[in-house]
């Protein structure tokens, strides 16, 4: 990486895209918070609480699309070989994990009141944890690799292969007998009037955008790393033949 | 049905994660940032020495 890259990557923040990106996914968070306290109606079985359903909702989509992205930067890894791929695996898992967390915690914190616990060992739910699991060993093994090529290829390995764990956690309340809700495709557990949907698919699309705009600043946040390495690879160079 | 409680506790969760990788990525970054000036500068400093 050049002088120039060295340069670019030291003022990610003030980066003009990212930050209309940043504003443009603020406005849109703030549109999808308004409409879920002020424009979704009440939920006439479960009164308010229902309102943590576009949220949760929401943040498993990202969750499952940060972990498609590392899927296919994976498979892009395997067959280009290039470090921009393995950086994009790498950011978007970051993001999914955070976002799949979101959905647990959650999730739990409206089952408590519904379903009377916060946890049962339901197939979507043990989906979901094991899921967690399983990215959270994907950071904590490419921590332990010292070399980056086998680090990387060992990466884009394991993130499609874990990927699997998405069309798992999906399908698993149509494959199995579960007590959580169906709401997506139309089956049993609640149902959702057209002002509910509005509010849902505004909260789907701000929240696409927040992930956008955080893959941006992660992915740069790597970028930079990468230029710290080469600087630090170009002064031993220079001190060696000094 | 009173479950409010639990509506607010969901909605700080979705916020403090959001804002703790917000936070996160900004504060490694400016650590980057931090690291590239100074090494930058060592590196100019020492071409010149050596020219």
């Amino acid at each position: 990486m050049g002088n120039e890259n060295v340069e670019r990557v030291r003022r990610p923040w003030q980066d003009a895209s990212g930050i209309a990106l940043a504003a443009l996914s603020g406005v849109a968070m703030c549109g999808a918070l308004g409409m879920v306290f002020l424009y979704a109606p009440r939920e006439v079985t479960m009164g308010d609480v229902q309102r943590i359903f576009y949220f949760h909702v929401a943040s498993a989509w990202v969750g499952f699309f940060a972990f498609f992205v590392t899927f296919l930067a994976g498979v892009g890894y395997l067959v280009r070989g290039e470090r921009s791929w393995d950086i994009l695996a790498l950011s978007s898992v970051e993001i999914g994990l955070t976002f799949i967390t979101m959905t647990v915690v959650t999730g739990s914190l409206w089952a408590r009141p519904v379903w009377g616990s916060y946890w049962t060992w339901e197939p979507r739910l043990t989906i979901s944890a094991v899921q967690l699991l399983i990215y959270v060993a994907y950071r904590m093994l490419r921590a332990a690799i010292d070399s980056p090529e086998r680090r990387a290829r060992f990466a884009a390995v394991y993130g499609s292969v874990a990927f699997v764990t998405v069309p798992l956690s999906w399908f698993a309340i149509r494959w199995w007998r579960t007590i959580h809700p169906d709401v997506l495709t139309g089956g049993e557990g609640m149902t959702i009037t057209p002002r509910m949907s509005h509010t849902l698919l505004v909260s789907l699309a701000a929240f696409t955008l927040l992930y956008a705009t955080l893959l941006w600043q992660r992915v740069r946040l790597e970028r930079a790393a990468d230029a710290l390495a080469h600087l630090r690879a170009r002064l031993e160079v220079n001190r060696l033949s000094s | 049905m009173s479950n409010l409680p639990y509506l607010v506790c969901a909605y700080i969760v979705f916020w403090a994660l959001t804002f703790a990788l917000v936070f996160s990525i900004w504060l490694r970054q400016r650590r980057l940032e931090r690291e590239i000036a100074a090494l930058a500068a060592v590196l100019a400093e020492e071409s010149g020495v050596t020219r």
